[in-house]
């Protein structure tokens, strides 16, 4: 299905003339990769045919909240800046997979705060991600 | 520093896998089957010290290796062009059917949805958007340290939230000895064959240190008087695996360095860090920087010798880092993961690549797909994309004429050979196995 669907958005891209292609154009090397996939995808299904599928392990609610905490961290790290967020993911992440000595919890927070900040504008020279922190930090 | 990286972290793996039996890294899997056994009976000492000895040796006679065959190697990429180089990447993705995992088909595919990655951006030919989405920071195409990081680390995170916390219990340790005379005597021709092994291997394309590491134990356990005793504690099995997937750190450089296709996933990612500084392998490197390529070789030199000194005096201290709770050492990780996406290009698509990839890595590694050969289609899809269409232009459009080129062949010939050994050799034994069946069943 997802071959289909990435081969169906090969339908969409531009063509340019074939004198401008040098011969080829720029779906040709997706298409050629697709094609690939579909048929390895086949082999796949025919090797597992008549085979039963090994049982896997369920998937905890751990897991979807960390995965939930994860994308909200991505969404607030241009409202809140990085340093805050930074402190809130490392306080909700022990917490959610069942720390509870709060005391070194809190001595992790704060030590990312520091640590990130200044890896942040070591590595990255961003003081945009600074957020709403940044009146103080600037 | 990324080689020195690989070679410490090769054999660094090795010390929780002898001390708490949690391998530090997939090439020491096989060193805890007989390390944890001895550091049980109080030998963690022995094991450590047999595993610093036989890692050094192993990456020294593979850094031999190293130097002399990769400017060999880079010698006759001269006589390559576009349909050569197409044929060869075509082979190292070849190479992927046969490296570790459950299936070969998930490998390959896998590695076909790293080079339909690669293809994510303005194409150069045509000036056409593919895959962009009207998203501006992807017309340069996807960068390759969000995919990276991703996929290892976010999604290994992720299915960290999805285990209950192990409890590992480790063994306590005096003193680091180096191996006794009567030791050595015993294991120098298990470190030399598995050297040799290790170092092939890891020329191999695509194929790495964990690899080597397995074959290197199981044909140490083949050889030995005491094979039968492997798992037990034996002094041989920690040799055999650690010279192995030492010597493949050299030995994966070769092609990596000479030909720009990646011996192992690591020097995939060493080769991406090369593509990043705009410094790409092969005949011109070796010409035109041989300043970078000696600071490489000594680097690898030097992480060797260090690597022998703070294993034997460090190793107590640094298997305290897997003691370090999951609970504060993720979130470290993904603090570390965020700043080093976003760093890349200061661009906080790069953070959401990351967490896609994260994601995405998650499901597919719990259906079996790796994160490596995608990671080694995104290193190759450009060399891959390139080359084909340097070559038909060459060829006229007519891909017929890759069988003039004898090479090329050759790579192709090989790329064969590595995709249909397994089905054809795993075929022609149930075919005998009915017929040996038969011909019992009438005597």
């Amino acid at each position: 299905m997802i071959v289909v669907a990435l081969y169906w958005i090969t339908t969409t891209f531009s063509t340019v003339p074939a004198l401008f292609a040098q011969g080829m154009q720029a779906t040709a090397m997706p298409r050629l990769i697709l094609g690939v996939m579909a048929v390895l995808t086949l082999v796949m299904l025919y090797q597992g045919y008549g085979h039963v599928e090994e049982d896997k392990p369920v998937i905890s609610w751990r897991m979807w909240v960390t995965a939930g905490l994860l994308l909200a961290a991505f969404l607030l790290f241009e409202i809140l800046g990085l340093t805050l967020t930074m402190a809130l993911t490392c306080l909700l992440i022990p917490l959610l997979w069942g720390e509870r000595h709060l005391g070194r919890i809190m001595i992790l927070r704060r030590l990312h705060t520091g640590n990130d900040l200044s890896a942040f504008h070591l590595c990255a020279a961003a003081s945009a991600a600074a957020g709403i922190l940044s009146p103080w930090l600037s | 520093m990324l080689a020195a990286l690989y070679c410490a972290g090769t054999f660094g793996g090795s010390i929780t896998a002898i001390l708490i039996n949690a391998p530090g890294a997939p090439p020491a899997a096989a060193t805890a089957f007989d390390g944890y056994p001895m550091a049980q009976r109080g030998e963690a000492g022995r094991a450590l010290g047999m595993a610093a000895v036989a890692s050094v040796i192993g990456g020294m006679l593979s850094l031999i290796v190293m130097v002399l065959a990769a400017p060999a190697l880079a010698r006759i990429s001269h006589s390559f062009g576009p349909p050569e180089y197409f044929a060869l990447a075509v082979f190292g993705l070849s190479m992927l059917a046969s490296i570790s995992g459950k299936s070969p088909v998930k490998n390959l595919i896998g590695g076909a949805f790293g080079l339909l990655i690669a293809t994510v951006g303005v194409d150069l030919t045509t000036g056409v958007e593919r895959f962009t989405f009207g998203v501006p920071e992807l017309y340069e195409g996807i960068s390759f340290i969000p995919i990276l990081i991703g996929l290892f680390a976010i999604a290994e995170l992720l299915s960290q939230a999805n285990v209950r916390d192990k409890v590992l219990e480790r063994i306590s340790l005096n003193a680091i000895k180096l191996p006794s005379a009567t030791d050595f005597k015993r294991v120098w021709p298990t470190i030399l064959r598995s050297s040799g092994i290790g170092t092939f291997i890891g020329i191999l394309p695509a194929e790495g240190s964990t690899m080597a590491a397995m074959i290197g134990y199981n044909e140490a356990r083949r050889w030995s008087k005491n094979g039968d005793k492997f798992g037990t504690g034996e002094i041989e099995g920690i040799a055999g695996p650690e010279a192995a997937n030492n010597a493949a750190t050299g030995g994966s450089m070769v092609p990596t360095l000479a030909l720009g296709i990646p011996g192992s996933a690591t020097a995939a990612v060493i080769l991406g860090g090369l593509q990043i500084h705009g410094i790409r392998p092969g005949a011109y490197l070796f010409e035109n920087q041989p300043d970078l390529l000696y600071s490489i070789f000594a680097a690898m030199f030097l992480a060797n010798v260090v690597f022998l000194v703070f294993g034997l005096v460090g190793a107590r201290l640094f298997s305290r880092i897997s003691l370090i709770p999951r609970t504060f050492l993720w979130p470290t990780v993904f603090a570390l993961c965020v700043v080093g996406a976003y760093g890349v290009n200061q661009s906080m698509v790069d953070v959401m690549i990351m967490l896609i990839a994260g994601f995405a890595g998650f499901w597919l590694k719990r259906y079996g797909f790796g994160a490596a050969p995608i990671i080694m289609g995104v290193v190759l899809g450009s060399l891959v994309e390139n080359s084909l269409a340097q070559s038909m232009i060459i060829f006229d459009h007519d891909a017929w004429r890759f069988l003039d080129r004898p090479i090329a062949i050759g790579f192709f010939l090989l790329a064969a050979f590595s995709l249909f050994y397994q089905p054809v050799f795993g075929w022609l034994r149930r075919f005998r196995r009915p017929r040996s069946a038969a011909s019992k069943g009438a005597k």
